[in-house]
C-alpha cells in the first residue's frame, strides 16, 4: 500500500488525517513542520504528501517548492482551510496535484490521494 | 482559565478553519488577496483585556457586536483599529482615499461587513462543533 507523509503543525489534523487514511489502509508518517517534513521525505521518499498551507516558520508553499526542487516527481496535495481561489492558483503554479479544504472530510480525503497517486510522476 | 497543549491545540486548528473562511470572504468582498498567519490562543480574565489588546491595537477602534444564542451562547466582537476600519471601507465603498471621519455611511457598511465576517466565522464554529448558532 502507498506511503503517505502528512505535514501539520496542529496534532488535531494530525490526528484526523492519520485516522482517515491508516483506516483506508494507507501507511501514514507525519511531521510537525516544513524542517521535519523535508528531512522526513529525504530519507523515506514517501508516495504522496498531504500539506497543509498555514503553519509557522515555513508555510506549507514554501515547502512544495522545496520539496519540487528535491524531487520534480513528487505528488503533493494542498490541505488547508484557505479557500481562496488564489491560494489554490498558487498551488496549482507550484505544481501540487490535489487541493482538499479543511475541516477534512474523509470522502474528499480519499478521493483526492487516489487521484494524485493515480497521477503519472517522474520520481528521481 | 488554563487549556492544556491538546486543548490549545484543537482550539488553535478550530480558528485557524474559522479565520481562514473568514479571510476568503473578506477576500471575496474585497477583490484583495487575504494573508493569514496561524492563530494564537490564549485566555486572560477580563480585567487584564485592555493591557491585552494594547499589544495589537491602539488609540481609537471600530468594533462590531454580534450577539449570538442557541446550545452554545455568547458575544462576538471584530475589533478593528481606527485605520483599518476606514481603509476596510474605502477597499469595498471605492471611496477613495481613507478619512479620518466615521460617519453613519461608514458606520453601516462597517456593520454590514462585520455581520458577514462574524457570521461566517461563527458559522465555521457551529458546523464543526455541530450546533446551530442563532443570530439576534
Amino acid at each position: 500500500m502507498s506511503r503517505i507523509l502528512v505535514v501539520d503543525d496542529s496534532g488535531l489534523s494530525r490526528r484526523i488525517s492519520r485516522r482517515i487514511l491508516e483506516g483506508a489502509g494507507y501507511k501514514v508518517d507525519d511531521a510537525p513542520d516544513g524542517l521535519s517534513a523535508l528531512e522526513r521525505y529525504a530519507l523515506d521518499r514517501p508516495d504522496l504528501v498531504l500539506l497543509d498551507v498555514t503553519m509557522n516558520d515555513m508555510n506549507g508553499l514554501e515547502v512544495l517548492e522545496k520539496l519540487k526542487t528535491m524531487d520534480p516527481g513528487v505528488r503533493v496535495v494542498m490541505a488547508t482551510a484557505d479557500v481562496q481561489s488564489s491560494t489554490r492558483l498558487m498551488a496549482d503554479s507550484a505544481g501540487a496535484v490535489g487541493f482538499v479544504s479543511k475541516p477534512l472530510v474523509a470522502e474528499t480525503v480519499l478521493e483526492a490521494v487516489a487521484h494524485a497517486l493515480s497521477a503519472p510522476g517522474d520520481r528521481k | 482559565m488554563i487549556l492544556t497543549a491538546d486543548q490549545t491545540d484543537a482550539v488553535t486548528e478550530l480558528v485557524n478553519i474559522a479565520f481562514s473562511r473568514t479571510g476568503a470572504s473578506l477576500s471575496e468582498l474585497t477583490g484583495n488577496r487575504v494573508e493569514l498567519s496561524v492563530p494564537e490562543v490564549s485566555a486572560h480574565p477580563t480585567t487584564e483585556l485592555h493591557a491585552t489588546l494594547q499589544r495589537y491595537v491602539r488609540g481609537e477602534v471600530a468594533t462590531v457586536h454580534q450577539i449570538f444564542g442557541g446550545p452554545v451562547s455568547g458575544d462576538a466582537f471584530l475589533l478593528l483599529d481606527f485605520e483599518g476600519a476606514t481603509r476596510l471601507v474605502s477597499l469595498l465603498t471605492d471611496a477613495g482615499a481613507p478619512t479620518h471621519q466615521m460617519g453613519a455611511s461608514t458606520r453601516e457598511v462597517l456593520t454590514e461587513v462585520g455581520n458577514i465576517l462574524l457570521n461566517a466565522c461563527l458559522g465555521v464554529f457551529g458546523d464543526l462543533l455541530h450546533v446551530r448558532f442563532t443570530f439576534a
